[in-house]
């Protein structure tokens, strides 16, 4: 048993080498980025041609992914709707969480309805209101918007016969988002919803989000998105306050407010400031849970399913987490000076 | 002759901008910039995001930011690149000398190989050895490089799952620690082999000089092949006893890292060298036939000539003119790197850099890649065909 000399940190840019690497040995920690890498490692292990240990799911990770409607829409038939809490809520149950875990995460991973990051612990909580798949719901829902029967050829339509459609779009090359769009756009269609998918590209999506023209208008329908999360929610101030840049279902031109905006969204950008101003831990607890309430209940954005954390080492390393420490902020290890090699 | 020089070095100028000017606006027109990734950052407000576009020089209109560029390039300066914060040279000039490697080594392999399977070719034709270096050929024009590089990993991990050794490198450049004691004890089994080969050869070499026989192509080969193997065999085995069991790369002799990115080249070069060499084989092959079927060949076999002076001094010397005036044309190859095999066999070459910086919109680093591909090709041009007029006399420049 000896504490470790010296260590080296590999950077691998390609997550099949990174893989490579560990199956070989090369790599004492790693961590496995989707369900056929877990596969993968386990085989290895089982076949006794690697002494290792992985933890599939111990964790997710701090990344959001969300579908957002476009608040600013040219079209005031889709601007309207798309400002309607029921309509949002009617999406929400559409999305069947469970296939898109185990579709496009392979089994692992969680759902999320919040915007905090599950890990981060000091924050999150599960408290909230959750609008689960639920399709008869969703149809009652867009009944109470006046979409109360289907075409001839079985979309939904309003009284003067306008048909329920809008685009989603993802940026082109992300295998999971475009799999939880495509599980979205397939559950949607079921009910008579007219979704088109498409993905673009990224650098085409982040314009269309960001840019909005001289009269505050912005082209697109609904965008499937993901965020960087953090530890600190007030990190992501520019996406909660009602000026901030990416204030992306509703945005103000210019660094200015929205023209248009909803109770609750200053109830949000509030709630924000007053975390962001906040020392005492426990306050800033009890405001980010009802910032997370207020989200959850008018869904701004419609959180989809948070990937898994599913790190795994060699079994020749000690002085890591147990199981049950190990979680996706820290690691599998606080410092590198508990980790001692075994052999 | 050298008017003709200084007019073609000077029709190069007003290549040079218009090449380098269309492919700046082609990349504006992608939808985005360098720092529209950052837009999506939440912790990254509109005055971050404003104040790195000004620094950055993004926020000024396009023939400012090219006429800062053209007056960097005029002096030697390719840039800054975005990514990296650093001179684009430190960004790809590493990178190019990686791709060196694979290019330079498949170059060989493609010429040592392709013109002695050609001439046999011609020389045998439509005899079923013919025939299967023919369908090889298609094959290996058919097969996409990057395709093969795929197909090569599975047989090396399959290879090593098999043997339950590392006998082939799964992708990359480098590994992280080397064996040089297995790298010894590898020299130690391997060099006898090597020191007979080289004997054999040395042996040939001398027999033939010495009895007036052309040396041919095959002998100086191997002399050259086994000869330096076994100089390169010393190091390991004068070096290696005194040394650790394992050491990481970056510590390990240079002998060592030049064995080690040796081996991990030696997969990508054979999957580079496949296409390059099934396509020149058939060229070759069609160039050998044309001349053969001149009437100064004729001639030569009704004078009576042996028919291997017929066919290595009189056939094989005209038939290599083309290939002569490719040469140029290796130029801009050697720094273009090797193509998406790069990228499927994780070789940190040039191509994987120029794909991230196309997906980044580093616009200084695609810019200052092109800008070295565009010079050195139009110097490759005029190169060749200063040797196409030095080795065909019917050809003449003024």
């Amino acid at each position: 048993m000896a504490y470790l000399e010296r260590y080296t940190v590999q950077i691998v840019p390609d997550l099949n080498a990174q893989l490579a690497r560990f199956l070989a040995g090369e790599a004492d920690v790693f961590s496995a980025a989707n369900a056929d890498q877990v596969a993968q490692v386990l085989e290895r292990i089982r076949a006794n041609r690697l002494r290792a240990e992985i933890f599939p799911n111990i964790d997710v990770t701090l990344a959001t992914n969300f579908i957002v409607f476009n608040w600013n829409h040219k079209d005031p038939f889709k601007e309207n709707l798309f400002r309607q809490v029921k309509f949002r809520r009617a999406m929400a149950h559409l999305m069947d969480k469970k296939s898109m875990i185990e579709v496009a995460l392979g089994g692992l991973g969680q759902p999320q309805w919040s915007p905090i990051s599950i890990p981060n612990k000091a924050f999150f909580t599960d408290d909230v209101a959750k609008f689960e798949f639920n399709p008869q719901r969703a149809l009652q829902l867009l009944a109470e918007l006046g979409f109360r029967s289907k075409n001839r050829d079985g979309w939904l339509v309003n009284a003067e016969g306008k048909v329920l459609e809008f685009n989603l779009v993802t940026n082109q090359g992300n295998n999971v988002r475009e799999r939880i769009a495509q599980i979205f756009r397939d559950e949607a269609r079921k009910v008579g919803v007219k979704v088109e998918y498409r993905p673009i590209d990224f650098n085409e999506l982040v314009r269309q989000l960001t840019s909005p023209a001289a009269d505050g208008t912005r082209e697109f329908d609904a965008i499937l998105i993901g965020l960087t999360g953090g530890i600190e929610p007030a990190f992501a101030r520019n996406v909660w306050q009602l000026n901030g840049s990416l204030h992306a279902w509703n945005l103000g031109v210019g660094g200015k407010n929205p023209a248009k905006v909803e109770a609750f969204e200053v109830l949000i950008d509030t709630l924000m400031t007053r975390g962001a101003t906040t020392l005492d831990q426990a306050q800033r607890r009890q405001i980010y849970v009802q910032f997370q309430k207020v989200v959850a209940e008018n869904l701004p954005l419609i959180y989809t399913v948070a990937p898994a954390y599913n790190p795994a080492r060699l079994t020749r390393l000690g002085g890591m987490f147990p199981k049950e420490q190990i979680n996706s902020i820290v690691g599998q290890a606080p410092y590198i000076e508990t980790v001692f090699a075994k052999e | 002759m050298f008017a003709y020089v200084v007019r073609r070095l000077l029709q190069l100028v007003p290549t040079f901008f218009g090449a380098t000017l269309l492919a700046f606006l082609v990349i504006q027109l992608a939808p985005g910039d360098f720092v529209t990734r950052l837009e999506l950052d939440p912790t990254q407000d509109r005055e971050s995001i404003a104040n790195l576009r000004q620094q950055l020089g993004l926020d000024q209109p396009l023939p400012v930011q090219y006429a800062k560029w053209l007056s960097g390039i005029l002096q030697g300066y390719l840039g800054l690149s975005l990514s990296y914060k650093t001179d684009v040279w430190n960004v790809i000039g590493q990178r190019i000398l990686n791709s060196m490697v694979l290019v330079v080594l498949a170059t060989l392999m493609i010429y040592l190989i392709a013109i002695p399977i050609g001439v046999y070719s011609a020389i045998r034709k439509y005899t079923w050895p013919d025939r299967t270096f023919t369908v090889l050929a298609f094959l290996g024009l058919a097969i996409p490089n990057f395709f093969f590089g795929l197909i090569m990993l599975f047989l090396a991990v399959w290879l090593n799952d098999l043997t339950n050794m590392r006998i082939l490198p799964i992708g990359g450049m480098t590994t992280e620690f080397i064996h040089l004691g297995n790298l010894t004890r590898a020299a130690g089994l391997l060099f006898p082999v090597a020191l007979l080969g080289t004997l054999v050869y040395a042996g040939l070499f001398w027999w033939k000089s010495n009895h007036g026989q052309p040396v041919s192509f095959g002998v100086w080969v191997g002399l050259v092949m086994f000869g330096v193997s076994t100089l390169l065999m010393l190091f390991p085995l004068l070096q290696g006893p005194g040394l650790p069991e394992r050491l990481p790369y970056t510590e390990s002799p240079l002998w060592a890292r030049i064995t080690n990115v040796l081996w991990h080249a030696f997969p990508v070069v054979i999957v580079v060298g496949t296409s390059g060499l099934a396509g020149l084989m058939r060229v070759m092959r069609g160039q050998m036939l044309d001349v053969l079927s001149q009437d100064y060949i004729r001639t030569a076999r009704a004078k009576g000539l042996n028919e291997r002076v017929v066919i290595y001094k009189h056939a094989l010397r005209n038939a290599v003119i083309p290939f002569i005036a490719g040469i140029g044309g290796l130029l801009p190859a050697l720094i273009g790197g090797a193509g998406l095999v790069e990228v499927t066999m994780a070789w940190p070459g040039i191509t994987p850099a120029l794909l991230e910086a196309i997906s980044a919109i580093d616009i200084y680093v695609i810019m200052g890649l092109i800008t070295i591909t565009t010079v050195l090709l139009m110097i490759g041009n005029v190169v060749s065909d200063l040797l196409l007029a030095w080795v065909d006399p019917r050809i003449r420049y003024s």
